[in-house]
């Protein structure tokens, strides 16, 4: 187990490297990291300072090697746009809110999926299994920011009972919530009902019903242990993919002060350097979810040996 | 039926051409759901092909007159069926110009993401070894990348275009396609036929095309129609955000962006376009599940017992 672990982080740690790599020849290498790094209007003197800053008059590989060394250190370097400020520091502020919607968004679409998919597995080819197949799929088909959109239209303007905008009041986190969830609750309830028809078909199950154990325990105790075995990954990769762009979109729909919206923000102010630190702050979260279903199968799963 | 039924997923690839585009369409129009998605798709390619002669209305002109004009059966006239926009410019007309470009960004990049991704799956599966060992290890890396957030990071560093954006998501998306050819090379070079083609003296090059290729067209061409609904909903929202598709070009993220400022007022300029992509990638996906189940015989299998199951009331 340990040592698994152990290779995982590691597998980690070399992705966030890739990642800061990707960062640095992108800035450095691709573009005029000058042009880059301020708006077109800057003065010499500011150029000049970015100059010495970045040590652009240095070798490439000398560049890049300070670059990865204050990385090493934490250091992300200054906000543009928020002078004074460390740029690890304006990213890590953002984070929790965007942590919070995040994971209510998870939750949500977890408490629809779930059962939604194994009453559509009980009947197979049903009225009713077919009906939410489809509206599953519908769900998963919306682009997140026009559900908001639509969200906002309903429940924002035409009826007033949500907060359309900003995180003034608990619930301001509906709307936002809803509609990062709901593609994401189509995807989880697909995988919930092809996992589940999976396992009721094993022949533990008519084992199971030949003792005469009622449907409602046969189901909740044995079959859908096994079945979310499946789900569970499908939802950290779903959560991952949130994290990793869904909520840069729903975030500006809805002015969630979160990591998403700051990522909108800092290219409107041209931050370059709270930008990189959003992109290797993300990664690092992404690598964090994917350990943490790592350890999750082995929690759910005893015979899955995670070595 | 039952002679249908037992096939295995793995067949060689000398079948009756006729006989299975036949039994193809066949299956199609029984399926409902599949006939549905794929004529919409179909649907959307010809409208957006044959645009100036749907539409008589320039997507560009300006007629400040005309402005925010409902759509038709909502007060509006025939004239502009799916209403104006706070330029004047009809919203059918836009739909149709953004359909262009939308679907050409999700064809190009399914071509691109999907040739490089089979070649290098196709590679590591046939080579193994270190070779294996590189690709998918990269294919793994990459996986765990922020996607859409490095792909948005890219745009703004480099200035966005449409071939920019079609180059980033192509290289989002190329892994999954390596993974799944890498993994049916795999299975398909431990089955009988081509062990048995190996035995009579066949080639590597003659396996490869002769045996394995073929058998990965129809799994490769469900994940292609899947992975284009992705990148439909991918391009719309880089798109949204302003670093996708720019102005004057226009796509049909770009339209729900520029609709936004209108939502109380014109709700139709959101709502009408967001239909229209959330039908386009419902069809897809419509279609995609069901030539999922087609094309493998032991899905097929399955689901054909299960339905039966269901209408004789077996299953609790």
């Amino acid at each position: 187990m340990w040592r698994f672990l152990l290779k995982r982080v590691i597998a980690g740690a070399i992705v966030i490297v890739l990642v800061s790599s990707a960062v640095f020849f992108i800035t450095r290498v691709v573009t005029d990291p000058e042009l880059a790094f301020l708006p077109i209007d800057a003065t010499d003197a500011q150029r000049a300072a970015v100059r010495g800053y970045l040590g652009l008059n240095d070798p490439l590989l000398t560049q890049y090697l300070r670059f990865m060394g204050q990385l090493f250190q934490g250091d992300f370097g200054e906000s543009y746009w928020q002078p004074g400020k460390a740029a690890i520091d304006v990213v890590l502020d953002r984070l929790p809110a965007t942590i919070i919607l995040n994971s209510v968004a998870m939750l949500v679409a977890l408490a629809i999926a779930i059962p939604v998919g194994i009453i559509a597995a009980l009947r197979p080819g049903s009225k009713l299994d077919r009906s939410m197949v489809t509206v599953s799929l519908l769900g998963l088909s919306a682009p997140q920011f026009w559900l908001g959109f639509m969200l906002i239209l309903i429940f924002g303007v035409k009826l007033g009972w949500f907060p359309t905008s900003g995180a003034d009041e608990l619930k301001s986190v509906v709307l936002p919530a809803l509609a990062l969830a709901l593609p994401t609750a189509g995807k989880i309830a697909q995988m919930m009902r092809s996992s589940m028809l999976d396992e009721l078909e094993r022949p533990y199950m008519l084992t199971a019903e030949s003792k005469g154990m009622p449907m409602f325990h046969r189901v909740t105790r044995h079959s859908l242990r096994n079945a979310l075995v499946p789900v569970v990954t499908q939802s950290s990769f779903e959560y991952a993919r949130m994290l990793a762009g869904f909520t840069v979109v729903v975030e500006t729909v809805f002015a969630w002060p979160g990591v998403g919206l700051l990522t909108l923000q800092a290219m409107e102010q041209q931050d370059l350097v709270v930008l990189q630190a959003i992109v290797i702050v993300v990664s690092t979260m992404i690598i964090a979810v994917n350990l943490l279903t790592d350890v999750l199968y082995g929690i759910i799963d005893p015979r899955i040996e995670v070595a | 039926m039952a002679v249908v039924l037992e096939t295995d997923a793995v067949q060689p690839a000398e079948d009756d051409r006729p006989t299975a585009v036949r039994d193809f369409f066949y299956a199609l129009f029984r399926s409902g759901t599949g006939l549905v998605g794929l004529s919409f798709m179909i649907l959307v390619v010809l409208s957006a092909l044959f645009a100036p002669v749907l539409s008589s209305h320039d997507p560009a002109k300006q007629s400040l007159r005309d402005r925010l004009q409902p759509p038709m059966f909502f007060g509006g006239t025939t004239s502009h069926p799916f209403g104006t926009d706070a330029l004047g410019r009809d919203l059918f007309a836009r739909v149709l110009q953004g359909a262009r470009v939308s679907l050409l960004v999700g064809v190009a990049v399914v071509v691109i993401a999907g040739i490089v991704g089979v070649t290098l799956g196709v590679t590591a599966g046939f080579f193994g070894k270190w070779v294996d060992a590189v690709i998918m290890r990269i294919a793994d890396m990459q996986l765990a990348f922020p996607g859409i957030l490095l792909a948005l990071f890219v745009l703004y560093a480099l200035g966005p275009s449409v071939p920019l954006v079609i180059t980033v998501l192509a290289i989002n998306g190329w892994m999954i396609y390596a993974r799944v050819t890498r993994s049916l090379v795999l299975t398909l070079r431990s089955s009988d036929f081509v062990e048995a083609a190996e035995i009579s003296g066949a080639r590597p090059r003659r396996i490869m095309w002769g045996h394995i290729l073929p058998n990965l067209t129809s799994p490769l061409l469900t994940l292609a129609v899947l992975e284009f609904a992705r990148i439909i909903l991918a391009e719309a929202a880089l798109s949204f955000l302003g670093y996708g598709v720019q102005p004057p070009k226009s796509s049909w993220g770009l339209i729900l962006a520029q609709g936004q400022d209108y939502l109380s007022s014109a709700w139709w300029l959101v709502t009408i376009p967001g239909i229209v992509v959330s039908l386009t990638v419902l069809a897809a996906n419509l279609f995609a599940s069901w030539l999922r189940i087609y094309t493998d015989p032991k899905l097929r299998e399955k689901s054909l017992a299960r339905q039966l199951d269901g209408l004789a009331g077996l299953r609790p």
